[in-house]
């Protein structure tokens, strides 16, 4: 469901993809050949993007440059009545009910970079900006619905009626877009904004259009999942797609990388559902349980254990996760803001440490097991070492004495 | 008359290309290099320091991203003294190990791989114990690191020493307690030109049609049924037709010099603040 309301949303369908499909459907042409990749928008959609050749209007100079100010002040007054307006909001840091479901982020990943923990070990992290993120629109479960190609069992769930939330990302040049969908900006009173994603929210976790969304929303210790769009690698193998073994390097020939048998002598046919090459990647995929282990809220960026859907650069949707052990127990409701922040109390150094001073780093939050960078290499002692389970069995085994 | 600002004319041209091939960078290379060593700046500083460039791939290129890595890597810098060293040199790196008695290792070998940028930068120590080759590969930036030596500063006629695999086993043999070589401040870094004898064949990869300069005389110890099977046609031979493999795959100057400045920058925000005197951007052959 989910999947349509982004496709909707995200990118504008390209002309030449559009005009295949509706010639697909006239009616002369029976057959497609593949799947129809639901990431590509349907193409009765409005499009998002409009192009105005550059020289279709006569402006001088002076006329552009009043322009490009208007609009970057335009932005800026954006961003700041949506500030101001979120410092009186009604946040606070609660319980989460069970039922309850937060607005996500939309984040755009920007590369993988390796961290350490305490105890030496790497772990290689995910590096997701959050920009500019502002809730756009928030439609009641009855409107939604009814608009859209799902059905009422989605906005009416066991959980309760589910509200929509969209947040945009990234603040990006008016001039490039629809009247109709520069519309949506003005009315929550946001910036225009590059990317869309769309959240199902329930009602005690609600936030009001035109709110901004900081990193913080999420807190570093919290499991996240994130949803995308994976990286499109065209056809490809078997040994590639599914991780097939392949077959031998040596006294074999022409089948290094075939998939080898696809079925039974009894019925002489392939059951459907035969892993075999064709086209992978494309599709819009979910990785749960993810670690947040630190998180930058100067630059507005969260590192996540692991890896996530989708090549650098692309845009993921980044929520609570669900599952029972790692949902998040307590946490800002509906979302951070900065009404807030609390100053962080001094930790207990040991006196001979250095300290940097704040002001010649960022503001950031670490795990308490994660490796920071700022101190000293690491030194084990004895009681790091792993201790041997059970006896020692390179040593005869002797029976007590019972004294 | 109209006369420029003071401010304008001491102005230095301060975009450099990296294209090989222009004619007007040959002509005053000298004036240039003279030029960045005044600003501080290191001529060889895509040499020295490989873990601060560009990754070659270009999707992989972000701003944000290069900027919040390279404030960890010299926050680590802060903390161990990293030295120059080239594959080639002949390195000491002393490291944590929690299931040691002593809880720490001492690995003494020769630098014969340095690959990867950023966080990510790895190197790899190679030395023959009790016969045995060993090699062993180290995260640049892993915190367990305690130490790491430069023995013997130097460089091989090759940047890759994978070969070393196939040489005769003196050819990658150094003595753990080796007593360091101080390298004269300065002066260039002597380029060691032993051409290594491999073992015969087979090899684990075919180094005879490899462009290596440091191997000696692979064809005539290949076996007879390569040379019947095979021209004697390098590997890579066509990328010297590749026009723009250098602009593909490193960095640019306008980077190199953009880099430098931040960690100049970074260097002297901590010496103000009095956390160390630790210099973080040096090099031994451009040493005043």
């Amino acid at each position: 469901m989910l999947r349509s309301l982004i496709s909707s949303a995200t990118t504008g369908p390209t002309q030449e993809w559009a005009g295949r499909i509706l010639l697909a459907n006239s009616g002369y042409i029976s057959q497609q050949r593949g799947r129809r990749r639901t990431l590509t928008p349907v193409p009765w959609l409005p499009p998002i993007k409009e192009h105005i050749p550059k020289n279709s209007f006569d402006l001088s100079q002076k006329t552009k440059n009043l322009l490009d100010d208007v609009i970057k002040k335009e932005t800026l007054a954006a961003s700041a009545l949506a500030r101001n307006d979120s410092q009186e909001t009604n946040v606070a840091i609660i319980d989460i009910p069970h039922s309850s479901r937060r607005v996500g982020l939309v984040v755009r990943k920007i590369g993988m970079l390796p961290q350490w923990t305490n105890d030496g070990n790497r772990i290689l992290c995910t590096v997701l900006e959050v920009d500019e993120n502002h809730v756009v629109s928030v439609t009641s479960p009855d409107s939604w619905y009814k608009a859209s190609a799902v059905g009422k069992r989605k906005a009416f769930n066991r959980h309760g009626p589910m509200w929509r939330v969209t947040v945009g990302a990234g603040n990006d040049d008016p001039t490039k877009y629809t009247l109709a969908y520069r519309r949506q900006f003005a009315r929550a009173g946001v910036p225009t904004k590059e990317k869309l994603g769309c959240f199902l929210v329930t009602e005690d976790a609600l936030p009001h259009a035109g709110q901004p969304l900081d990193a913080r929303h999420f807190a570093v210790g919290q499991h996240v999942t994130a949803t995308g769009k994976t990286i499109d690698w065209g056809f490809q193998g078997g040994m590639h797609r599914w991780g097939m073994r392949g077959q031998p390097t040596r006294r074999t020939t022409k089948s290094h990388r075939r998939i080898g048998s696809v079925g039974s002598v009894g019925d002489a046919r392939i059951w459907p559902g035969k892993r075999m090459p064709g086209h992978m990647g494309y599709e819009w995929r979910t990785v749960s349980g993810l670690e947040i282990v630190r998180i930058n809220n100067d630059k507005q960026v969260i590192y996540v254990k692991g890896s996530v859907p989708g090549d650098i650069g692309e845009t993921l949707l980044l929520k609570d996760c669900l599952q029972d052990e790692k949902r998040l127990k307590s946490g800002p409701v509906p979302t951070w803001a900065p009404t807030l922040e609390t100053i962080q109390e001094e930790s207990e150094l040991s006196p001979e440490e250095i300290v940097v001073p704040k002001n010649l780093l960022f503001n950031e939050t670490f795990s308490s097991k994660l490796f920071r960078f700022t101190s000293p290499s690491i030194v084990f002692t004895d009681a790091d070492a792993k201790r041997a389970t059970g006896r020692d069995k390179t040593k005869a085994k002797i029976a007590k004495v019972k004294k | 008359m109209f006369r420029p600002a003071a401010r304008e004319v001491v102005k230095l041209p301060t975009r450099y290309f990296s294209c090989k091939s222009e004619p007007t960078r040959a002509v005053t290379a000298t004036k240039k290099a003279s030029r960045e060593e005044i600003a501080g700046l290191i001529p060889a500083f895509p040499e020295i320091y490989p873990d601060f460039l560009q990754s070659p791939v270009w999707n992989r290129r972000n701003a944000l991203k290069e900027e919040l890595e390279r404030q960890d890597m010299l926050e680590r810098r802060m903390n161990i003294d990293i030295p120059e060293f080239y594959v080639g040199s002949i390195v000491a790196v002393t490291s944590s190990d929690k299931n040691l008695g002593s809880k720490e290792h001492r690995f003494v070998g020769i630098c014969i791989r340095r690959e990867k940028e950023g966080l990510l930068h790895q190197f790899t120590l190679r030395n023959t114990i009790e016969n045995i080759g060993v090699e062993v590969l180290y995260d640049l930036y892993n915190p367990t690191i305690k130490k790491i030596e430069t023995l013997k500063l130097e460089k091989r006629l090759d940047s890759d020493l994978s070969y070393l695999v196939d040489a005769l086993p003196e050819y990658s043999t150094f003595d753990f307690h080796m007593e360091p070589q101080a390298h004269p401040a300065g002066t260039p870094i002597p380029v060691n030109e032993c051409k290594v004898k491999l073992k015969n064949p087979p090899w684990t990869r075919r180094w005879e049609i490899s462009s290596y300069r440091g191997i000696d005389d692979t064809w005539t110890q290949a076996t007879p049924w390569y040379k019947r099977k095979l021209h004697k046609t390098l590997v890579n031979d066509y990328e010297k037709y590749d026009l723009i493999a250098n602009y593909r795959t490193s960095s640019t100057k306008e980077q190199e010099v953009f880099v430098q400045t931040q960690m100049q920058k970074f260097e002297k925000e901590r010496h103000a603040a009095g956390l160390t005197r630790r210099r973080i951007l040096k090099s031994a052959a451009s040493y005043k």
